[in-house]
């Protein structure tokens, strides 16, 4: 007979995890603040190089919906190609960040969603036709095994500056795709051969073993590799737009690189920087909450994000 | 010698009245130049000392050899009476024989005469040669110092006009002024792109850079005036914009050919251009003006004009249009037309596609995948001609067909060229790095201009662009751009960039225009003070006239030296001031030039 009450055990345990969240809320905000600091401290030491996090922020709210700094200097009709040759006038919303940054954001989640749905069918279908296999895992790890970004010039020659679709979300569908055949064989071949084994004791089949041990269990090791490749995604979307891509974040940033000296250039291109690491990090975040809630069976899928 | 010692300092004071109290160039002497000028005096007069010495030696000398000559004469006398009396007596006479006594005497007196003589001659004569040795001593003059130095430089090898420093490199110029490149030595830094120029220069990276000059207008009210321009280097004049091959869209000439004349040709020409693509390097967003000069012949561009920009010269009155002949073209009512110089802006009409040049060859490459295209270097341009691309319209037609319009005006008063930023803390404290570097400069001019040597500079600078930036230009390309694209200016072409009377591309006026474009697209503020940011910003003005200065001196002083009798190491060092002023250093001439004759 225990002389502690169950009560008072999960009471401490409450309190535990309040404390642990107030801990973990403390370090973030303390990881911040040092952040910001460093970022300030920068910003007095190179103000030709490094605005102020306060400045970063104005300049970004301040060239958000509408740009006068894009506007006269090089935006024109680029963020509203329909107007192109219309002969109308270029409304000022033309001339914000905001059409160029959703076209990023648009481009590479549709190359990210692409690449995941082509790696993961050639991955998980291997398991199920090897020859699948045979065929793509030398090309792909060919191509895995090259620097990420050494493609990038050449899509940009092979299908021009001016259609992002095959350009930017071609190259981001390239590379989620082979990331995402390599993780899902490597989920599948995580999986203990007892489980596979008893399967078969069981009566399983090829497609049946897929269907129920290799689909499930494959899940939470592939949302981890999808979170790496959507996170190498939005380096090279960005990435593709600097080499030459007329719309988009890059292509915001490509431009003020020939900026330097002017008076509002850190600010620009620091703010558009941080923008990207910002909506990654959001990103990132929403997948974690989802992946979690998904994988809540699995060990690995309750210990994500901690 | 009390006399001739009077003498010599009362020249020497003299001289220095005449120098305490002395014309205009006296009153402008550095206190360093006046002690200079007395040490040089002092050792004039000791020098004349010497000189005094040495004559009064010689005239001892020669005084002592009349008499050992005298006393020769009277020996062979005394011996020519010894051998008659000798011979009388050998025939008996006493008398004789007493005469021969005596005349021994007197021989050998004759003959110790004769002896000290010839001594005191040989004293007086070492006398003469000492006192020639010290005047050699006193007149002797040495070499000034070339230090050795360090200098951070770095080019951007995309074009003949910034790849031309190559040349030096290669020829071993810098060794020859004790330059060592840094810091990638024994050549420059190279930058792959335009952009990387001004921060490596801002940061301290670099000292010295060669660079397109009204690119860095935009940060005149950061950082730009501590990178000013020390000599300008060329004016582009090759913009054009380009049209593929394939493509329906006729050029300028065609039209002509057509019956158009220019002015009707060209409209038709860039009227082709209203809502296409136009692929254009990404720098072009800070010189958008001439794309501006040929979309300037759409007849709506007068009427979309919203704000007139002010063209004016260096004393604030209107630039107008002027004839071939450089007079004032007139409108039908005889009245001087003013330079409009607009906001209107190109991109109004036309979409840009920013791509750098390399882009936009590799996009060329493939038929049909883009119509149109600026590329802003010049190889790039006369490789794409080479590939069958042709110029739509282009600054050269313009200056050709229609000299005397606003178009073409708009082109001469808002194109620009490259030249030699530097960072104006290392300038103030290596002014004399600074003129040799310039003189380099100037000397490559001067042989890119030399059919005997020019050919070897060519082969230099495309090599280097072709291994730099994938091109493939023959030496004879780079010739091309030199003569029609990219106009240099020699030491001689110089004096009427600065000189505002004289006709020729003047970056004051210029740059006051591109200044004023950049205030009105909010670049830099409205309120900038254009005339005083110039004023500070040019600084190649003020070394220009401080080498044309040294320039000037140093001829005073060859005219001097041509008629003045020089010892050996003056000579030398004249010699070398002539090596010098011919490579166009005319800072090291002139100081070996002082050397020589003052001091």
């Amino acid at each position: 007979m225990t002389t502690t009450d169950v009560l008072d055990v999960r009471a401490k345990a409450r309190r535990d995890k309040r404390k642990r969240q107030s801990l973990f809320i403390l370090y973030l905000t303390l990881g911040i603040a040092i952040f910001l600091g460093v970022w300030q401290v920068l910003s007095v030491w190179f103000p030709l190089y490094f605005p102020s996090p306060l400045g970063a922020v104005r300049h970004f709210t301040d060239n958000l919906m509408t740009s006068e700094w894009t506007r006269r200097w090089f935006a024109h009709a680029n963020a509203c190609p329909a107007l192109i040759g219309s002969g109308a006038d270029i409304p000022p919303y033309c001339s914000g960040y905001v059409l160029h940054l959703l076209v990023t954001t648009r481009n590479i989640l549709i190359g990210a969603a692409l690449g995941t749905i082509l790696g993961l069918a050639a991955g998980l279908g291997s398991l199920v036709f090897p020859k699948i296999a045979e065929v793509f895992t030398p090309v792909a790890s060919f191509f895995g095994t090259a620097p990420i970004f050494i493609a990038a010039p050449f899509f940009v020659i092979w299908f021009g500056v001016d259609v992002a679709l095959l350009t930017t979300v071609g190259l981001i569908t390239f590379y989620t795709t082979l990331l995402m055949y390599f993780f899902s064989r490597r989920a599948a071949e995580n999986i203990p051969v007892g489980i596979i084994e008893s399967a078969l004791t069981l009566g399983g089949t090829p497609r049946s073993i897929f269907r129920w041990v290799y689909m499930p269990g494959t899940v939470p090791e592939i949302a981890g590799g999808f979170r790496i490749a959507l996170a190498g995604a939005w380096g090279l979307g960005v990435l593709v737009e600097v080499l030459g891509i007329q719309r988009g974040g890059g292509f915001l940033i490509a431009m003020w690189r020939f900026g330097v000296g002017l008076v509002e250039w850190p600010a620009a291109v620091v703010a558009l920087i941080t923008f990207f690491g910002v909506l990654a990090v959001i990103v990132d975040g929403i997948l974690v909450v989802g992946i979690r809630f998904l994988t809540r069976w699995a060990e690995s899928g309750r210990r994500l994000g901690l | 010698m009390k006399r001739l010692r009077g003498a010599i300092v009362l020249m020497a004071a003299l001289a220095l009245l005449a120098t305490a109290c002395g014309g205009d160039t006296t009153t402008t002497d550095t206190a360093a130049e006046a002690e200079a000028r007395a040490e040089a005096q002092r050792q004039s007069a000791a020098a004349a000392e010497a000189e005094a010495m040495a004559a009064e030696a010689q005239a001892e000398a020669d005084a002592a050899a009349a008499d050992a000559a005298a006393a020769m004469a009277d020996l062979e006398e005394a011996q020519a009476a010894l051998e008659a009396t000798m011979a009388a007596a050998e025939a008996g006479d006493a008398e004789a024989q007493a005469a021969l006594e005596a005349a021994e005497a007197k021989a050998a007196e004759a003959s110790d005469m004769a002896a000290e003589a010839e001594a005191m001659a040989e004293a007086a004569a070492a006398d003469a040669e000492q006192a020639q040795m010290e005047l050699e001593m006193a007149s002797m003059v040495e070499a000034p110092e070339i230090r050795a130095a360090e200098v951070a430089m770095g080019i951007y090898p995309c074009c003949a006009d910034l790849a031309y420093w190559q040349i030096p490199i290669e020829l071993g110029w810098w060794d020859e002024l004790n330059i060592t490149i840094t810091p990638n030595s024994p050549t420059y830094h190279y930058f792959t792109a335009s952009q990387e120029i001004v921060p490596w220069l801002q940061r301290g990276d670099g000292d010295v850079a060669q660079a397109w000059v009204p690119g860095s207008f935009g940060t005149l009210e950061t950082f730009g005036q501590t990178l000013p321009p020390i000599h300008f280097a060329d004016i582009y004049v090759g913009y054009a914009i380009l049209v593929d091959p394939t493509s329906d869209a006729k050029t300028a000439l065609e039209f002509m050919e057509e019956g158009m004349s220019f002015s009707e040709a060209a409209t038709a020409a860039v009227q082709q251009l209203v809502g296409k693509e136009v692929h254009i390097p990404p720098h072009s967003t800070t010189q958008a003006q001439y794309s501006d000069a040929f979309f300037a012949y759409l007849p709506q561009w007068w009427e979309d004009v919203q704000e007139d920009i002010p063209a004016l010269d260096g004393e604030g009155n209107p630039l107008v249009l002027l004839g071939r002949d450089g007079t004032p073209v007139l409108d039908d009512d005889g009245n001087t037309q003013p330079i409009r110089i607009t906001t209107n802006d190109w991109r109004n009409y036309s979409t840009p596609v920013y791509v750098d040049d390399p882009t936009i060859v590799q996009l060329s490459a493939v038929a049909g995948r883009i119509e149109f295209a600026m590329p802003y270097g010049a190889p790039t341009l006369v490789q794409m001609m080479r590939n069958g691309w042709d110029p739509l319209i282009n600054f050269a037609m313009m200056y050709e067909y229609d000299a005397a319009s606003q178009q073409t005006a708009i082109a001469s008063a808002t194109v620009g060229g490259t030249g030699l930023l530097a960072r104006r803390e290392w300038v103030e404290e290596n002014k004399d790095l600074t003129y040799r570097i310039i003189s380099v400069a100037n000397r490559i001019f001067a042989q890119l201009e030399d059919p005997d040597t020019q050919y070897e500079l060519w082969e230099i600078e495309a090599n280097l662009i072709n291994e730099k930036r994938q091109l493939e230009m023959e030496p004879e390309d780079i010739g091309i751009i030199w003569d029609t694209i990219d106009p240099s200016f020699n030491w001689e072409d110089q004096e009427a960039l600065w000189d505002l009377s004289m006709p020729s591309y003047h970056p004051e006026t210029v740059f006051r225009t591109q200044i004023e474009k950049l205030k009105a697209g909010g670049v830099l503020s409205a309120n900038y003070d254009t005339q005083a940011g110039l004023e500070e910003f040019l600084l190649a003005q003020e070394l220009y006239y401080d080498l044309k200065g040294m320039q000037e001196r140093s001829d005073d002083l060859f005219a001097r030296a041509s008629g003045m009798d020089l010892s050996e190491s003056q000579q030398s060092l004249v010699d070398q001031a002539q090596v010098f002023y011919d490579r166009y250093n005319f800072y090291d001439s002139l100081r070996f030039l002082e050397a020589a004759l003052i001091g």
